[in-house]
């Protein structure tokens, strides 16, 4: 559960609001704790997911023209932020979001590597079936010239 | 209405509908090559129709891990048939092609620099012209190069959707009558396609030159609604999804309104041809005063039905009214035609074409009244694929013939 005041060696921090979640948010929470298991307390998970939200969100609010405090530089908030990003790839590339935004585009495939490929091809294939062959013959689909 | 709803569930039209519906590429568990005799070629199919060639190609997924599973993406690509000399440009630089030392200008780009439609009429006569060849070669660079292949050396086997009407009957040698390509359609395609190679330069913007050198390596020929038969009744591994006798295929083309009878077994075709395709529209708008200066030719004419604007002193004047005012009068006569060939029909029709694009909301408003009932009775393909449909199909026609080769 959540401390009033956190002591970690090295740093103080404020207790500034408590969170409510819903019963969805708390499945969800679930998903993510495996990946944090150096946050020993519900606290101190709340705090890191929190910290991820504020680098991406402090990098939204700049990139649209919001000052960074004294001692920030807007470099240093781009790498945390790309940070979580990055992380998010293999997502965005499998549900072929990126390619829909024209940011990533799909690597060309050099003629020499294509017999390479092919020969590596190993996973379910559908073999054609063997009446549809018969049927184009039919249709005047028969001469390879 | 949700477009092509109406579709064979698990046909190759189907699916590809139900990916451009959300978005994606169409992908199918099939490989992107195939074998003929002892070379593994690219099958590319193309559909060069008199307002635009229509093609078609697959490509591995890049998405998947290499040497892992089968997965091949469809691509297709629509370039209106006009060509055009390419000339100096100074600033930034159009798609230009450079093959057998002419450097030229294809579709939009050859339009907007007032370049020619190419040769109409019978395959004969278009590839006799050698723009034409060069055209089809740029055709399949770009195809090539969309789909993501790289510049370089690719072979290929190249199926090319042929006017029905060179499609004939003839006996083999054991006397068995069967469906074949007329014999100038042949000789033309065996002399300018067969072991064709194109080595094209191609150069934009980015100035960086590519030089892609392609090989026909097989030339499988289709009759066009072949195309549009194997999309609506095949699965992309070539099962039967629509189990019919027949069926009526009703094409709206750039240059010919085009209607084929088609029985599976024993196999017959019998083609009419009641009238001209979306040119008769296209040619009212041109014969207008209004446009003499600027709609010079067919494809301009086409191209302006399609996108509704036209160059006019340097400016891209909109003529969405005037487009509407020459489909109001010649395509009501079109849809006439159609729906006479729709009610007279004791077989499955399916309306497809390019031309349903622009008649798409007088044919929907005619059909609602129509007592035959869509998916039972027939179907209209519906949106960009009408107009790509037997580019599509020949493809897949083209492998299935392959495998079974």
């Amino acid at each position: 559960m959540a401390r009033g005041i956190e002591h970690r060696p090295g740093k103080t921090r404020r207790l500034i609001a408590g969170l409510r979640i819903s019963q969805q948010d708390e499945a969800l929470l679930d998903t993510v704790r495996p990946f944090f298991p150096e946050a020993d307390t519900e606290g101190e998970l709340a705090y890191r997911l929190w910290r991820r939200g504020l680098d991406v969100t402090l990098a939204e609010a700049v990139g649209i023209g919001a000052s960074l405090p004294p001692g920030i530089s807007e470099e240093g908030i781009a790498r945390l932020a790309i940070q979580r990003l990055l992380l998010c790839l293999p997502l965005f590339r499998r549900t072929n979001l990126l390619a829909l935004l024209g940011l990533e585009i799909a690597p060309s495939i050099s003629p020499p590597d294509i017999e390479a490929k092919l020969a590596s091809i190993s996973g379910p294939e559908e073999p054609v079936d063997e009446h549809a062959a018969a049927a184009i013959m039919s249709l005047g689909g028969s001469e390879f010239l | 209405m949700k477009s092509n709803q109406f579709a064979p569930a698990g046909s190759i039209l189907d699916l590809v509908a139900r990916a451009r519906a959300s978005d994606q590429p169409a992908a199918f568990a099939i490989r992107p090559t195939v074998r003929i005799g002892s070379a593994s070629l690219i099958p590319v199919a193309i559909d060069n129709g008199n307002d635009a060639l229509k093609g078609a190609v697959l490509r591995r997924d890049p998405a998947l891990p290499d040497g892992e599973g089968v997965r091949s993406l469809l691509t297709t690509l629509r370039v209106p048939t006009a060509f055009a000399v390419a000339e100096e440009i100074q600033g930034r630089q159009e798609i230009t092609y450079e093959c057998d030392g002419v450097a030229f200008w294809t579709g939009a780009t050859a339009l907007s620099h007032g370049g020619d439609a190419l040769r109409l009429g019978p395959t004969v006569q278009r590839l006799d012209d050698e723009r034409q060849r060069w055209f089809i070669g740029a055709g399949i660079v770009e195809l090539l190069r969309t789909a993501g292949y790289a510049p370089g050396e690719h072979q290929i086997a190249l199926t090319l959707a042929v006017p029905n009407t060179e499609i004939v009957i003839e006996r083999d040698e054991k006397g068995v009558e069967q469906l074949t390509l007329d014999a100038q359609t042949r000789q033309s395609l065996t002399r300018h396609l067969k072991g064709k190679t194109w080595t094209i330069t191609r150069i934009d913007d980015a100035r960086q030159p590519e030089r892609w050198t392609i090989t026909v390596g097989s030339v499988l020929p289709q009759a066009q609604t072949t195309g549009t038969v194997v999309a609506l009744t095949r699965a992309p591994n070539g099962k039967a999804m629509l189990d019919l006798a027949g069926m009526r295929v009703i094409d709206i083309g750039g240059g010919d309104l085009h209607v084929c009878e088609v029985v599976f077994r024993p196999a017959q075709m019998i083609n009419r041809r009641p009238g001209d395709g979306t040119i008769r529209i296209a040619r009212a708008l041109r014969h207008d005063r209004r446009f003499a200066q600027t709609i010079r030719n067919d494809v301009e004419a086409q191209q302006a039905l399609v996108r509704q604007t036209v160059t006019r002193s340097s400016r891209s004047v909109s003529i969405g009214e005037d487009v509407q005012r020459v489909v109001a009068s010649k395509g009501n006569a079109m849809v006439a035609d159609v729906l006479a060939e729709l009610s007279d029909s004791a077989m499955f029709v399916v309306i497809t074409g390019g031309g349903v694009l622009l008649l798409h909301e007088l044919l929907v408003s005619v059909l609602q009244q129509e007592a035959k009932e869509q998916g039972r009775d027939y179907l209209l393909v519906d949106g960009p694929l009408a107009s790509e449909l037997n580019a599509i199909g020949v493809l897949f026609g083209l492998i299935f013939r392959a495998a079974g080769k």
